[in-house]
């Protein structure tokens, strides 16, 4: 099996989940609409059923080919192995940032943020370039904080700062 | 009304404001992997605190500029800078190879000027016939317009059919998420308030247009190489007069494409400037010159891509569909504004839709100026690292997440919605059709249980009257060729599979 049927599997299973998910939370609403409407549970019904039954095809068709031992269009073929170190970095560093970004506020968690993903993305940065990466990661949030607070009247988590 | 819609754009803080967008969507429209869609996401927020005119004109301006940009990067790194120049790069970087960069550059700005502009002269004659036209528009016709324009979303998406459609379902689905429309049914909320009124359209566009793009650069950070562009002399726009006039034809066939395929639902400036290059080869009494680095590739594949903005344009502002994923954000931007665009904005909001007009014209003529005088710049910008621009991106994404409520819920949404973003990026489901699903979820539920109401609960009017049928008759079409032209392709893979067996 080709790596490319093999995703194409994993993701029919689990949007068939989803669509199966949606379509009995559909079926639970038992409000109905007035005269000849179908009422709020149509849409997740049909929407639920429609993911379903095309995540089925998904799979068959994905199974098909692989029973009749099919060459599968791979239009894109990569061949570089993404680097999953830094995905999974980055991950972690965005999913800290939006976790800070109450208690701590927009431009301290924005600074350490903003550098330490300069970090993770850039290859092999040499020592000026991690100089401009802390100025920049500085500069940029408090211009945009005072830009979108004073220019444009938004409000910005202030957090400890504040 | 045209005059104080045209005043209301005349201001210096407006212009002001036309400029910064254009600006700024030429720089992303250059750079590869950024996108006018991702420009315009950015700054909805700034829009927020903005006078709608003067919100929506800065959107426009990054809409032109942004799909304008992409030239730079394709004629002189032979990568397009957005899909809307893939065909630029055939003609303009052959040129640029052959020192004729500046000429190259000089014509495409050019004619992205000119394609532009013959599509505002569409869009203004146009528009206010079918806006007219559409007030006959009960919910059942809305409905099958709606439906038309997510079958060709879907068919059209790359790859696989199903797997668009998927994207499509999926999309429909995320704006099922909270209230539903006419009875304000709460659904999917999980006892959680934030959700009442479902995903906010930021979280949503931003999540999936510009996290994931960040979570994909972090994944290929080795293949982030410093690019080297080519050295250019810009003298006037690069075409005699002579030429000029031999290149007419070419330019008003390129541009009535463009506005042709703006128009239709699905199809963007991607596909026209694809399909413009290759009417131009075909058509042309040279075509083996094609691709050797001749203005004429140019000129199909710029005046194309800048005249489907135009088009594009048309189907949002007359019945409030857009027709791809910029358009989509667009709409999002006049939905913040509480502007509903479609017919009845012709009737009551009149002045807006002449301040559009002024904006989008004042806005090319910028484009044209600052790609001309400002190219060197431009280039330059094209050098930062991918690494700081994406980074700083990410405050932004949080500023405009935020924003609209004022609530980091939308910025935890938007978090997870570019994960997810990403891991569709992945498994090759294409993202437009679940941005454009979930922006056309809420028509489409609304106008068939209002449509439903109105005929007591029966379907049938909905393919007996005249315009629905016909709507759903071309989606039904569409579909159909889609699905056959799916199975040729995989025949096609196969025969080679079972002759080398």
């Amino acid at each position: 099996m080709r790596k490319e049927q093999k995703i194409n599997i994993i993701t029919g299973i689990a949007f068939f989940a989803y669509g199966i998910w949606m379509l009995a939370r559909g079926l639970s609403v038992t409000v109905q609409g007035k005269t000849g409407d179908y009422g709020p549970g149509f849409m997740p019904r049909f929407i639920g059923g429609t993911i379903s039954l095309l995540s089925l095809l998904l799979v068959i068709t994905t199974l098909v080919g692989i029973w009749r031992g099919a060459a599968y269009s791979s239009s894109s073929k990569e061949t570089v192995i993404p680097d999953y170190k830094s995905i999974i970095a980055t991950f972690i560093l965005l999913a800290l940032y939006m976790i800070a970004l109450s208690p701590v506020g927009f431009i301290l968690s924005s600074v350490i943020y903003v550098f330490l993903q300069i970090m993770v993305i850039a290859n092999k940065p040499s020592k000026k370039f991690i100089m401009m990466s802390a100025v920049i990661a500085v500069v940029m949030p408090v211009v945009v904080y005072y830009v979108f607070v004073d220019l444009f009247f938004l409000l910005l988590p202030a957090g400890i700062l504040g | 009304m045209v005059i104080s819609g045209l005043l209301s754009v005349c201001t210096p803080f407006t212009i002001t404001l036309i400029f910064f967008g254009v600006v700024l969507g030429i720089i992303f429209g250059a750079i590869p992997g950024m996108s006018a869609t991702m420009a315009v996401a950015l700054c909805l927020p700034i829009s927020f605190g903005l006078h709608p005119v003067q919100g929506i004109s800065l959107l426009l301006g990054l809409y032109i500029g942004g799909i304008s940009g992409g030239l730079i990067s394709a004629i002189l790194l032979k990568i397009p800078g957005t899909p809307s120049s893939i065909a630029t790069c055939f003609d303009g970087n052959p040129m640029a190879n052959r020192g004729e960069a500046g000429k190259a550059l000089g014509v495409g700005i050019l004619y992205s000027f000119l394609g532009g502009l013959l599509s505002f002269l569409a869009l203004i004659f146009i528009a206010p016939p079918i806006a007219s036209f559409s007030l006959k528009f009960s919910p059942v016709e809305y409905f099958s317009v709606t439906v038309f324009s997510l079958t060709m979303i879907a068919s059209l998406s790359e790859g696989s059919l199903i797997k668009g459609l998927m994207s499509g379902a999926f999309g429909l689905g995320l704006s099922l998420y909270g209230s539903a429309p006419l009875d304000g049914y709460k659904r999917f909320t999980f006892g959680l308030w934030q959700l009442d009124l479902g995903f906010a359209l930021l979280s949503v566009l931003i999540g999936f247009y510009a996290i994931s793009e960040i979570i994909e650069t972090a994944g290929n950070k080795y293949k982030v190489t410093k690019s080297n562009t080519i050295q250019f002399t810009l003298k006037g726009f690069g075409v005699s007069w002579k030429e000029f006039c031999g290149q007419l034809w070419n330019f008003f066939r390129s541009t009535i494409i463009g506005i042709g395929i703006g128009i239709l639902p699905g199809i963007g400036g991607g596909t026209s400037n694809i399909i413009s290059y290759v009417t131009a080869k075909s058509q042309s009494k040279y075509p083996e010159k094609f691709g050797t680095g001749i203005i004429d590739g140019v000129i199909a594949s710029e005046a194309a891509n800048n005249a489907t903005i135009g088009g594009a344009l048309i189907p949002l502002l007359t019945l409030g569909i857009p027709g791809d994923s910029v358009t989509a954000m667009l709409l999002g931007g006049l939905m913040v504004h509480g502007i509903i665009p479609g017919p009845m904005l012709f009737a009551t909001n009149g002045e807006l839709i002449y301040a559009i007009f002024a904006a989008l014209i004042i806005a090319n003529i910028i484009m044209l100026i600052v790609e001309f005088f400002g190219i060197r710049i431009f280039v330059r910008l094209l050098q930062i690292p991918k690494s700081i621009l994406l980074s700083v991106i990410v405050c932004l994404c949080v500023v405009g997440a935020f924003a609209g409520n004022n609530r980091v819920f939308d910025v935890w949404a938007m978090g997870i919605f570019g994960a997810l973003g990403f891991i569709m990026l992945k498994i090759k489901m294409p993202l437009p059709p679940v941005i454009l699903g979930f922006i056309l979820g809420p028509i489409l539920e609304s106008n068939m249980r209002r449509g439903l109401q109105l005929h007591h609960g029966d379907w049938i009017p909905f393919f007996t009257r005249p315009i629905s049928g016909v709507f759903l008759a071309i989606a039904a079409l569409s579909i159909i060729m889609t699905a056959i032209k799916e199975i040729r392709r995989k025949m096609r893979i196969k025969q080679p599979a079972s002759l080398q067996g």
